[in-house]
This record gives C-alpha cells, structure tokens and sequence, in this order.
C-alpha cells in the first residue's frame, strides 16, 4: 500500500502558539483516513496544511517536510496553485458559489483556460454523477446553487472539486452542518469515492470515523498521539488516551 | 425621572415635537422648491439651462472615469492581497481622513494644486479631477464593505480549487459585490451633482454651450449659486435659481429611487 | 486542459500592480493635499503670524498694513456651530428614537425615504431656502433695528440645523434598529414600558452609533460653505447678537478667493489651515465626550 503524503516532523506556530507539534504521519492512497480528536487539538490546522491553505493566515509559521508526490511541498518555491489542483478541499458548512449549479462545477476548469463548451457538459455530467446528485439536478442545472438543500449544496461542493480530478480531497467536517439523511448520503458518497481518490476527513463523529473510514489518527493537543487502522484505534487501541477518548470517558 | 408618570410623559411629548418638527422641516423645504419652482417654471428657463445639464454630465463623467479604477483597486488590494501592518493601517487611515475633509478645503488644494501648480485652465476637466478625488474614499469605503459581504468560505473554496487570487478576484468577489459598487457610483453622483464649494475656484463660469471639456463653464449647482449671489448674473433673474433648485431636486429624488431600484434588481438575481 | 497561457499570467501580473499602484497613490492623496495648502498658507503665517491671526479681530486685507485677524470668525464658526447642534441633535435623536423603536413601518419607510432625500440636497439649496424664507421674515420684523438685514447669525444657525438633521438621524435610525432584539424582550418582561425601554436601554445600547451620527453632523457642520455664505450677511461682527450678519471661517474664503491675490491670498490659504485644525481639535473633543459617556456605565 503506497503512502501518498508523508509528514515528517512537522510543526505549526500561530505567532507564539504552537499548535502542531513534532508530527510523523503516512497517509495511505486511496484509503478513507479519518482525522478525529477533541475540539481545537489540531485536525483542521492539520488538514490544511496538506493544500498550504494556511497560507492564508496571518503569523502563521510551519516548519518540517510535507512529501506529496516525492516532493517537499512545505517550500516557498512550491507551485501552491499546481498542488491545489491535485488535493481538493471540501469545508464544513458547504460554501456554493452563488452561481448556477452548472457554473460552480465549471469553475474551476475554467480558470484553468478549459472553453470548450461540449468537454465541459461531459466533465460537469461526469462529476455530478460521482457525487452521486446528478439525478437529482440534471434538469436544472443552470439554476442558482444556492436554491439546493444543505445536503445537496454540499454534494456540489464535492462535485465542483472532482471535477478538478484531483488525487487527494481533503473534507473538513463536511456534514456536521448537514441533517441525518444527508449525512448518510455523503457518508456512502465516501465508500465509492475511495476507488479513484485519497479522502482525509476531519471529523467530530467518532462513530462517523468508525463507519467510514480505513486508518484514524487520533488527535490530542496538537500531537498525533496514535495513528493505525480504524479497527485497531476503535477496539484495541495501544494508547490509555486515544482508549479514553473513544470510549467517550473525556471529549 | 424616567421612573416616574411626569418624567415619561416628558420625555414622550418631547419626541413626538420632534418629529412634528422633522416633518414639518421636510414639508417646508420640498413644498417650497417644488412650489416656486413649478410657478416659475417655462419652457425657455428649461432649454436654458441645457448647457448646465450637459456640463454637470460632462463634470460627473470625467470624476468617475478617474476615480472608479482608482476606487476599485485599492479597494481590492486592501481587502483581498493586504498584508495586515503598520503602512496598510497608515493608508486606510490616510484614506479614511480624507471623508472628514469640507468640501472648501478640497476647493483650495484643487485651486493651488490644478490651476497653479499644474497650470490647468479653469475648466470642467480640473473641476472634474478635483472631484474625483471628493469621492475617491466613497467609492473605496463602498467597494470595502461590499467585498467584505462575501464570506471568506467563499474565496477559500475558489482558492482551494486552484484558482489564483487574481481569478478569485475577478471571477468571484468583484461580479458578487457589483451592487455594493454601483451603489457607491450612485451615491458619488449625487455627491458630484450638488458640489459646489469643491468645483467653485477651478471650474469657471458659463460660456455659453460646452463644446469641450477643456473650457470653463459651470454646473447646474455652480451657477445656481451664483445667481444667488448676483441676481443680475444670469438673464432668467431670480426665476432661473427656482428651475434650477427644482430640477436638483429631481434629480436627487430619481438618484435615490435609483438606488433602491438597484437594491432590488440585485437581491432578485441573487436569489435571497 | 491547460490553455493558461503567458497572456493571462501577463494580464495578472499587470493588474495586480496596478492594484497596489492605485492603493498607494489613493494614500497619499491626504498628504498632498496638506502639503499644497500648508505650502499655500506658509507666507502669510510667516509674515502676519499664526496666533496673531487667530486672536487678533481685524481683517482686513487691503489696507496698507494688511491686516489678517481672524478672531470674530473663528468664534462665529465655533458658536454657529454650537448653537445649532444644541438644536439638531436632540430633535434628530429623538426622531430616530420615534423612528425606529415606535414608529409602524409604512411611517418610517415614508419618513426615512424624506430625510434620505434631504441628505442629499445640495447645500445651496438649503442657503436658498433660508434666503428666501427665514431671512426675509428677518428682515420684514426687524428692519427698523439697527444693523439687522435678515443675513444674520440666526439664519445661519437654522441653516446649519437644518442640513445637519438628516446625517444625525440617519445614522441614528441605522444604529438603533441593529440592536439586539433581546434587550427590548428582556426590558419589557421586566414591567417596564416603552418609553423607558428606549431611554433606559436602546438608547445606551445604541450610544456608540448615534455618538457617531453626532460627529459626522457636527463635521458637516463646521465645514459647512455655500448654505453659510448665503444667509449670514458677511460682515466681520463680534458674534454676539443673533440678529446681526456674521462671517464664519469658510465664508471668509469662499467670498474673497476670488479677487484674492499674493498675501491676501495665502491668509485665506491660512484660514483653511486654521479651520483644519479647529476640526481636528472639534473631533478630538468629541471623541474624548464619547469615550468618557461610552465607557462609564453607571
């Protein structure tokens, strides 16, 4: 089984705040990873670091080698716009562009210098139907995104990254604004998603990660206090903390 | 004494004067220019006062070529690629300042700065560049909210699509805040149409129909003032200052019509 | 997919110069423009004096010994400006208080579109209106007093008032609906009624917002030209009878700019400097009063 991101000593600072620390990770391809832990331990930041959206924040310092396709991606030089294109992100209250549904799909692509108005039907047919919401707009897709239900604004949302055809999606909480059914809907999405993407989940739900996901990494004040498969973390963990956090005494 | 049936009673005739005498101020003032303006009102006041109209276009035409480029951009770049610090904070507080500068002051430095320094004619070009810098901080304040309606989700997904911020720009944020923009033009407009103290040393006066931006003339409110000032300036007499006081009126009234036209039109093609 | 070609990395490239281009250019237009008036001003602050132009009262500019007191002008200014605030500011925040905590909707949706269409009159029309108005009643009841000619510092204050209502209650009415619904629920569960639930706690909710309106009004006050110069008579008088013609700082300038030259000149130049700096010290105190009502929540 091939690593696809390896992390070596990574550490993060919010100015003086050391958020992330001495992290060693290998993320395995096309395997559901599920990042889990208490509130504000550091999945997220974490999980960003994997697309350098932290960039976006102010005195925010990461030292330590991302390898992503045998290349350092934690580098000034890093082509960040190239590596976006390969690792998708999908966010946890689902963010549409308020442009039609056919449009957000596009949109990407587009930017990216991609006219021709018949590849981009295919591709926007061809994405939807693996979020598995094609059937459900195919005949309103120039209406606004916005008119969706929150489970199927977020269906787009991972429609408009695939259609990017990346290797990775990164999904931070990506149902913990959705109702049940909807939550559901993504969780199964996810099991046929795995085939052709590596999907890395932050999320909340400890039974979410045990459904759906193949490896956890379990998160406890900015370290990775134990990573392995998600069988062993749920019923044989070799950590007192991560037995403690899963069998719900603290988080 | 809010506590006590004397004290609330008080305090509760006390607000309803004021509003007698807001409406009543409202009354008045609109009552009077629409009255003596419509009793003075001919045909030949209103062809008359053609060139104005055309001036005040022209003027309003030349201050928004500059200043919304100019507005837009740095509203862009301080809201989208600003790094937070002490030069960006020194500009916007540059730029802030600049909302509580009167209008007469803005009249000197455009008098020394245009004319003077610059030699310019007095014209509605210098008279349109001292305006564009009047309505430079409207237009960026504008822009500023308007961009910072878009929720920062919004630009983190176009971003983490591999769109460049530049993309993000101009495909994203500019297109969703259009509105909050053409508001601020509207506003500027407005500002622009009733200016006088700002243009007053730098425009000139009538010459007769405006043929070139480079010539001096006068705008619709310039040369209200000036009749006012001098009654004998302008062959209309008095009349002449009831039209024109009317016709501002209007315009001020369509402009904030206008606005909420607007408002509507882009809450509909939003969806909410 | 690729079709990113060169020409729209080049196109980026150029706008984003441009926009920091734009960004600082934008910021420094505050320094140009003190610079240019400072520079303007300098000789006559130099030759006359910058205190003497301040507290002595003769101005006059063609004398042979030019002289340039300022004096009854910057109390004109700073009394007009007063005086008409002291009225404006309790009618405007009391009709924002009717206006947003009392008033049924179709009331204040007419109302407000009025006073939105107000702000956005030009000042010369407010001084017409005076003009033609106050002024003559003025003058019609006064005539036979010596030295009234209706232009006097009472038209003046009216006028001021007047413009400065509509950005007071504005900004008023603005701050007073964005209060947290929950303060009225909770004040009216209490037992208290609805006068007292505005004044006890809109109101101070809202104090920051409707300090603000305050500030912006007073500063279109100060400043304020055409409608003053119109109504206030020009003559240099001590400030003292209402009924008398004043000249405020910016009536000083806009009236003799135009025949103005070389010294003369530069002192009106002067003027705006003195009326920037009144503004500023204007401001200071204002925002001192806010900070002091703001923070003590006795």
């Amino acid at each position: 089984m091939e690593d696809i991101f390896t992390i070596r000593d990574l550490n993060l600072y919010y100015g003086k705040n050391h958020a992330l620390k001495n992290m060693d990770i290998a993320l395995k391809k096309n395997k559901v990873t599920a990042l889990i832990g208490p509130s504000g331990c550091g999945k997220s930041t974490f999980l960003r670091c994997l697309n350098r959206m932290n960039d976006l924040i102010e005195n925010c310092t990461i030292t330590g080698q991302i390898i992503y396709d045998n290349d350092n991606i934690n580098v000034e030089k890093y082509n960040v716009i190239e590596l976006r294109k390969k690792v998708g992100m999908v966010f946890q209250k689902p963010n549409p562009f308020p442009m039609s549904i056919y449009e957000n799909v596009i949109y990407g692509p587009k930017c990216q210098g991609l006219t021709d108005k018949a590849i981009l039907d295919e591709l926007v047919e061809d994405s939807l139907k693996k979020a598995a919401l094609w059937d459900e707009v195919k005949d309103r897709l120039n209406t606004s995104a916005l008119s969706l239900s929150g489970g199927q604004q977020q269906r787009l949302c991972i429609a408009r990254t695939i259609a990017m055809d990346p290797d990775v999606i990164l999904m931070d909480e990506p149902t913990s604004a959705l109702d049940p059914i909807s939550t559901k809907k993504i969780e199964e999405l996810m099991e046929t998603l795995k085939n052709n993407y590596t999907i890395v989940i932050v999320t909340h739900s400890m039974q979410q990660a045990a459904r759906i996901s193949d490896y956890t990494a379990f998160f406890l004040m900015g370290e990775i206090v134990e990573y392995d498969l998600t069988d062993i973390i749920f019923s044989n963990p070799a950590q007192q903390q991560t037995e403690d956090y899963v069998t719900g005494r603290f988080g | 004494m809010l506590n006590h049936k004397f004290g609330i009673n008080f305090v509760k005739y006390a607000m309803y004067l004021s509003l007698i005498l807001l409406i009543a101020f409202i009354a008045l003032i609109i009552g009077y220019i629409v009255l003596e303006g419509l009793a003075q009102l001919n045909l030949d006041l209103l062809i008359s006062s053609n060139p104005l109209i055309v001036s005040t276009l022209m003027l309003i035409g030349i201050a928004l070529i500059v200043a919304i480029p100019l507005g837009i951009f740095s509203a862009i770049y301080m809201q989208m690629y600003a790094k937070q610090g002490r030069i960006i904070s020194l500009i916007r507080f540059s730029i802030d300042s600049l909302t509580g500068i009167p209008s007469i002051i803005y009249g000197l430095f455009a008098l020394s700065f245009f004319i003077y320094y610059f030699g310019l004619n007095r014209s509605i070009f210098a008279a349109g560049l001292a305006m564009a810098i009047v309505i430079l901080p409207v237009l960026i304040k504008n822009t500023e909210e308007a961009i910072k309606t878009i929720e920062r989700s919004q630009i983190e997904a176009s971003l983490a699509l591999g769109a460049t911020k530049y993309d993000t720009v101009t495909k994203v944020v500019v297109p969703f805040c259009l509105d909050g923009i053409i508001n601020g033009v509207i506003l500027s407009i407005g500002r622009i149409i009733g200016e006088t103290a700002a243009i007053m040393f730098v425009i000139g006066t009538l010459n007769g129909f405006p043929t070139s931006i480079f010539e001096p003339s006068a705008t619709l409110a310039t040369h209200l003032y000036l009749i006012l000032q001098e009654p004998t300036y302008a062959q209309g007499g008095i009349q002449e200052a009831y039209s024109l006081a009317l016709i501002l009126l209007l315009i001020v009234i369509i402009l904030n019509v206008l606005v909420k036209f607007v408002e509507k039109y882009f809450k509909k093609k939003r969806g909410y | 997919m690729l079709a990113k070609t060169k020409k729209s990395e080049k196109k980026r490239l150029l706008f984003e110069s441009l926009y920091r281009l734009s960004v600082i250019f934008s910021g420094l237009i505050l320094f140009i423009i003190i610079i240019f008036i400072f520079a303007s001003g300098f000789p006559a602050l130099k030759e006359y004096g910058f205190f003497e132009m301040i507290l002595n009262k003769e101005w006059s500019p063609n004398a042979t010994d030019p002289q340039f007191g300022l004096l009854y002008m910057v109390l004109a200014t700073i009394i007009s400006t007063l005086l008409s605030l002291l009225i404006a500011i309790p009618i405007g925040v009391l009709s924002a208080a009717y206006l947003s905590k009392m008033a049924p909707k179709k009331i204040k949706k007419t109302i407000m579109f009025f006073v939105e269409i107000l702000a956005g009159i030009p000042s010369v029309i407010y001084g017409f209106f005076i003009l033609k108005t106050l002024v003559k009643i003025i003058y019609d009841n006064g005539k036979y007093i010596e030295g009234v000619s209706g232009n006097s510092m009472l038209a003046a204050i009216a006028v001021l008032a007047l413009m400065s209502l509509p950005t007071i209650i504005t900004v008023s009415v603005t701050s007073l609906d964005a209060i947290n619904k929950s303060y009225d629920e909770a004040s009216y569960a209490l037992g208290a009624n609805t006068i007292q639930t505005i004044f006890k706690v809109d109101l101070r909710a809202a104090r920051l917002g409707i300090m603000s309106a305050i500030v912006l009004g007073a500063g279109k006050v100060i400043g304020e030209t055409m409608a003053v110069m119109l109504v206030s008579g020009n003559a240099i008088n001590f400030p003292g009878n209402l009924l008398e013609p004043v000249r405020t700082l910016t009536s000083n300038i806009a009236t003799e700019m135009a025949y103005a030259s070389g010294l003369h000149q530069s002192a009106l130049y002067a003027t705006g400097i003195i009326l920037f700096i009144l503004i500023m010290i204007l401001n200071y105190i204002l925002l001192v009063v806010i900070k002091r009502g703001g923070t003590s929540d006795a």
